[in-house]
């Protein structure tokens, strides 16, 4: 586990535990070395003593060669338990009296003067025996340090234990101190987690300390203030808006009711007049043309064209209108078949156009049936009609299977149009060609797209002029 | 240090008493403001000498900074104020009466007659099988102001009281 991923509760009580356990060890390992040599230069002072002591009280004995005094002498060094060997010399360093111990014998063979000399388990030191301020002999005395060794461990594993003792302690400590900084920490983020998790904002977190969490805490409270307030303010906005749109909604739902009777009513009304308009003027060519000159059955001619046309306009209006009331009706469709439908009409009615039709078999889609019959006349309509100019036309009907979905499309060899012009294609009564090229109402593209669109679809087209032009649209209704 | 060299060699008998003659200078003090305040020591030989020249090389000698004077002569009628004195063992008959003598009131006495210790002088030289050891009048030094180390009285092989 990392540190950053530690809850801050362990973190301090590691950081006291280290720098305690860091702080303990370097004082107890201060007091150890201090402990070393203090006790050493005890040793060395205490040894030195018992020297200076012996080696004054032997001068007389040495000078008078008793050496049965100065073995007596040496003898007293038992009482020193640490002292293992002792030996006196003469000037000439001949070795007089010792005292051992162990009983082994080991004076060196030319002790020089010192006062003190630690080697690895033991201390010596070599006196001058002194009388009248000459030097008659010398004094060596060694002493183990097996009690410093020994002081030292009982030193270290005191130590040891008080050391553990206090880190314990200190940990004891710390565990309990450190609630006073983390618990407030911990009760805001339990707040923070809370808030986060519930999106309650009407939520505060509690004041416990007066220091930076405190200081935290109050910001905290504060952005929840605003958070509180300006969610109010965004509720209250949306509220208002949702009503706006409501009305608006609502507004156009009746406007557009209303235009659509108006234009329903209009087209069916209209029907009426022309009506009589086509049938007088049938009439009149009937019963009345021996009485007519050949101008006025020219204008008449005219009269009867031009109330066809109307008509055409009226019913495509009229279906235009039914398209966007109409109510969808989904089903599986097998638009290869209409369009096979609406070829074999095209080619019963104009027998003597030459037009290869190319129809991808089994294109299956979604969709209102009546609807799609509709787009799809007016598409392969609209290919029959602009390669009328050719003598023999190409009509290709498929289906590109693409990633985002079926992409349909109608394609023919004939007039075309500039694509500049595409954005004007599928606007109701907007014709890039004149009547007197191609007939047409201006409303079948328009009546296409609604349908598309009604389809949740998307219509697009792609042409040249007089090199055809192909229309796409998907569908994308369940 | 000692005057008469090591202990390799075997040590005639006056040499080594010789020698101690010499160190028992260092063990011993004197009470006496005269003897304390003069400028030197007068070690005598009185008698017959024993040393011959083996003594000689402490003439001279340095203790506790002052320098050692040897005499030697045959009566105490002519001798001067001895700070130490070996009594020879040629003076065996009435060495007491030489004790008396004034001129001796604070010197320290030492002879190798027997029994000197014992009979009122303050160290005697004895023999011990083949080495030389000491007795000493701790009673006699005392009266006459010689302050004698307990070192030296440690290694007495008798001390009278």
């Amino acid at each position: 586990m990392t540190w950053s991923k530690l809850p801050i509760k362990t973190k301090l009580i590691l950081l006291t535990f280290i720098t305690s356990v860091f702080g303990i060890l370097i004082l107890s390992a201060s007091l150890i070395w201090y402990e070393n040599l203090t006790y050493r230069q005890q040793i060395s002072q205490e040894l030195n003593v018992i020297g200076n002591m012996l080696a004054d009280r032997s001068n007389a004995a040495l000078v008078f060669g008793d050496v049965s005094q100065l073995k007596d002498n040496i003898n007293s060094l038992k009482l020193r338990e640490s002292i293992t060997l002792g030996c006196i010399y003469n000037e000439k360093n001949q070795v007089l009296a010792t005292f051992s111990r162990s009983g082994k014998l080991g004076c060196p063979d030319k002790p020089r003067s010192t006062s003190g000399v630690f080697e690895d388990d033991h201390f010596y030191t070599v006196q001058d025996i002194m009388l009248d301020g000459e030097v008659i002999g010398r004094l060596y005395i060694e002493s183990t340090l097996e009690e410093l060794r020994r002081h030292l461990q009982n030193y270290v594993a005191t130590a040891t234990i008080v050391s553990a003792l206090a880190v314990l302690g200190l940990l004891i400590i710390s565990a309990i101190l450190q609630r006073t900084v983390t618990t407030p920490l911990l009760h805001l983020s339990e707040t923070a987690t809370r808030i986060a998790n519930d999106k309650n904002y009407r939520l505060r977190a509690e004041l416990e300390s007066f220091d930076e969490i405190g200081e935290l805490t109050k910001s905290f409270n504060a952005m929840l203030e605003t958070i509180e307030y300006q969610n109010k303010e965004i509720l209250k906005s949306y509220g208002s808006l949702e009503r706006q749109v409501e009305i608006r909604t609502a507004e156009l739902k009746a406007a557009n009711q209303e235009l659509e009777a108006f234009s329903y009513s209009v087209s069916h009304d209209l029907r009426q007049p022309l009506r009589a308009i086509d049938g007088y003027s049938e009439a009149i060519a009937e019963d009345c043309s021996e009485k007519l000159d050949e101008l006025a059955v020219e204008y008449l001619g005219r009269i009867r064209s031009a109330s066809g046309r109307m008509s055409m306009l009226i019913d495509s209006m009229l279906t235009l209108s039914r398209v966007t009331r109409h109510k969808l009706d989904c089903e599986e469709v097998d638009l290869s078949q209409i369009v096979e439908g609406i070829a074999s009409e095209l080619r019963s009615a104009h027998p003597n156009r030459d037009v290869t039709m190319t129809i991808a078999p089994n294109v299956k889609a979604k969709g209102d049936e009546r609807l799609l019959h509709i787009a799809l006349s007016n598409l392969v309509e609209n290919a029959w009609k602009y390669s009328s100019k050719k003598e023999s036309a190409h009509i290709e009907f498929g289906v590109i299977n693409k990633r985002e979905g079926a992409v349909y499309f109608v394609k023919d060899d004939g007039a075309g149009f500039d694509m500049k012009y595409a954005d004007r294609l599928f606007v109701a009564f907007n014709r890039l060609h004149t009547p007197s090229e191609f007939e047409g109402s201006g409303i079948g593209l328009a009546t296409v797209f609604r349908i598309i669109t009604r389809h949740r679809g998307r219509i697009w087209a792609e042409s040249e002029p007089s090199r055809g032009s192909t229309f796409y649209f998907t569908l994308n209704v369940q | 240090m000692l005057v008469f060299g090591g202990n390799c060699y075997a040590r005639s008998e006056y040499e080594i008493k010789a020698a101690y003659l010499y160190n028992f200078i260092k063990f011993v003090s004197w009470t006496s403001q005269s003897v304390e305040a003069a400028g030197e020591i007068n070690v005598c030989i009185l008698g017959k000498d024993p040393f011959q020249e083996l003594i000689d090389p402490i003439n001279g000698k340095k203790i506790q900074g002052k320098p050692i004077k040897l005499f030697k002569f045959e009566s105490m009628k002519v001798a001067p104020s001895c700070t130490v004195i070996f009594i020879s063992s040629s003076e065996r008959k009435g060495f007491e009466n030489i004790l008396m003598t004034p001129a001796l009131e604070h010197a320290l006495t030492v002879s190798d007659i027997e029994d000197f210790a014992k009979s009122g002088g303050m160290i005697g030289f004895v023999q011990v099988g083949n080495v030389i050891r000491f007795e000493i009048n701790l009673d006699s030094a005392r009266k006459s102001g010689v302050d004698i180390s307990s070192k030296l009285l440690e290694l007495a092989q008798e001390v009278y009281q």
